[in-house]
């Protein structure tokens, strides 16, 4: 019988509510999701939905108020998880009075990188993300974009099975950003996970093999990317009618008016079949129809308002 | 362990790259070769006077850079989330805690052993003797700061940068003069009152025990040995108490 491997995350009904003055406030309620080896995932939410929330508590900076969450097996925020992992905050400040070297030597340390072969190992991670020629540099004359290289740096060191990132390329100019990709692309190939939180839907397409999207504390789908690309496929038909039709079909909007000639976008093929009927009823001649990539970002707004209300 | 040396090492060289000790002793020098100066108007007795600045500026510069610089360690990394990226490696908030009680009372002592050859080289060169009880001085004035460092730790979990340093400040004026305040007005109270002044005189650690100035000012024999190791067992206990009280919470915290 073949031994089943535990996921790589394991997240079971996890509820985190922090207590203020007079109120709770509940930034995760009964959350569920589990990732397992290899795979990349994104997780997606508008600001306020729990999602730096859900990776504290994966690191150990916070405990669930409920629920129970695993890492490698292990209790999440245990060291032997931790030894693992690594870890790329949004927003986080490295220690000025140090130089980028001496700030990934105190990292190396700590994560047990063995002295001999760590200076050359420092070295490389420093080439690696593009701070070659600045590591003796103190990190108080660092720009955000070369720190968050740092941060980069720190999180691959020893080469972990899972990175966590919180907002990946926030700060990153787009050399960087695409050396970033290439290099979440690299961990891919070797088999790593990659668990990251973004706001840049353009990094979910190119990266993942599943997005997890979360709304207040919740997660509201789940899906492999190829399903969510089909699903966001708009149907394009344009035809040349006299005038406009009062009332469109539902899911059925306006694109685009050049003179008599209108381009419309169906987001279903019911949508733009129950368009095709209309149109003939108008005695319209239809000039081409076809199918375009929709938006994400419209799609993750449309999901999230839906479910809202 | 070297988990916790790596962060103190990194706690020191902060301190020294800030520049904070090296104002301290500068400064301390400078008062202290001033009173120095006094000595070439040819006023006899001077010498204690020379010692009795020398061993205030000491004690009092001293405590002011140790709590000051212990109240900012954990509160700053904390709201500048220095913490984050440390924290995601292997390696327990015990650890991290300690690493911050080495780093900030190996910088302290370091100073006070910066400020006791200043004052050897001050003495020597305007003449000066001192006896062996010197050098117990140094010793448990060194002692003194890992005491204040871990409580000012400790206290840098529930109470701001600001409000820590004033409240420090004021335990460590407090401990320094309750005791013999009590000592004083024992006889007068009753009740309450004479339980309560009981309670604080047994329960609060005593720093002015810490303190040989005066010993060495008028010249007094060595100390006994024995009270030397009972010292460093009353600065290990308090220590303990505070470092355990801080690290539980410390733990505890959500970041």
């Amino acid at each position: 019988m073949p031994e089943t491997v535990p996921p790589v995350i394991e997240i079971t009904d996890l509820w985190v509510e922090y207590k203020t003055p007079g109120r709770r406030l509940t930034a995760v309620s009964g959350l569920n999701l589990s990732i397992d080896k290899g795979e990349v995932v994104g997780f997606i939410g508008p600001n306020g939905a729990g999602k730096t929330t859900t990776i504290k508590v994966l690191i150990g900076f916070l405990s669930p108020t409920r629920g129970q969450v695993r890492v490698f097996g292990e209790r999440a925020g245990g060291i032997e998880a931790r030894r693992r992992m690594g870890y790329l905050p949004e927003v986080a400040l490295y220690y000025p009075f140090l130089t980028a070297r001496e700030a990934l030597r105190l990292y190396a340390r700590l994560a047990d990188i063995p002295p001999d072969g760590r200076e050359e190992t420092i070295s490389a991670l420093l080439g690696r993300v593009g701070l070659t020629g600045r590591e003796d540099e103190s990190l108080r004359t660092f720009s955000k974009g070369m720190l968050q290289r740092v941060g980069i740096a720190q999180a691959i060191m020893g080469a972990p099975d899972l990175l966590i990132l919180d907002e990946i390329t926030s700060g990153l100019d787009p050399v960087a950003r695409h050396d970033v990709r290439k290099l979440l692309l690299e961990f891919k190939a070797r088999g790593k996970t990659v668990f990251f939180s973004s706001h840049e839907l353009s990094e979910v397409t190119l990266l993942c093999d599943r997005v997890i999207l979360i709304d207040a504390g919740k997660v509201i789908e789940e899906r492999s990317l190829d399903t969510l690309m089909d699903l966001i496929q708009r149907y394009v038909t344009v035809a040349e009618i006299e005038s406009l039709p009062d009332s469109l079909p539902e899911g059925v909007f306006l694109q685009s008016v050049q003179g008599k000639r209108y381009s419309f976008v169906a987001e279903s093929p019911k949508g733009q079949t129950e368009l095709a009927t209309m149109l003939e009823g108008l005695d319209a001649r239809v000039v081409s129809t076809g199918q375009e990539a929709g938006s994400l970002e419209d799609y993750f707004v449309r999901t999230i308002g839906h479910k809202i209300t | 362990m070297k988990k916790s040396c790596a962060i103190a090492y990194v706690t020191i060289l902060e301190s020294f790259r800030r520049k904070d000790p090296y104002v301290v002793i500068i400064l301390g020098f400078a008062i202290v070769l001033g009173a120095g100066l006094f000595n070439y108007f040819g006023v006899k007795g001077l010498d204690k006077f020379v010692k009795d600045v020398g061993f205030t500026v000491t004690n009092v510069l001293v405590i002011v850079i140790c709590v000051a610089t212990a109240a900012r360690q954990l509160p700053s990394e904390i709201a500048n989330r220095t913490l984050y990226p440390l924290l995601a490696k292997p390696v327990s908030r015990t650890a991290v805690f300690l690493g911050k009680y080495l780093g900030v009372g190996i910088m302290a002592s370091a100073v006070v052993l910066v400020f006791s050859v200043e004052l050897l080289v001050l003495f020597a060169v305007l003449g000066i003797s001192v006896g062996g009880v010197f050098f117990q001085a140094v010793y448990l004035r060194v002692l003194s700061v890992w005491f204040i460092t871990a409580m000012v730790l400790c206290l840098s979990l529930v109470l701001t940068p600001g409000a820590n340093v004033t409240v420090s400040l004021l335990l460590c004026l407090a401990m320094q003069t309750f005791a013999n305040t009590i000592v004083t007005v024992h006889s007068e109270l009753t009740g309450v009152s004479l339980r309560a002044t009981e309670i604080i005189y047994w329960v609060v650690p005593h720093l002015e025990l810490f303190d040989l100035s005066k010993k060495v000012i008028h010249g007094w024999p060595l100390v006994p040995w024995w009270v030397i190791l009972a010292m460093t067992l009353y600065g290990a206990t308090y220590s303990g108490v505070f470092l355990v009280l801080g690290c539980t919470r410390f733990c505890r915290i959500a970041l």
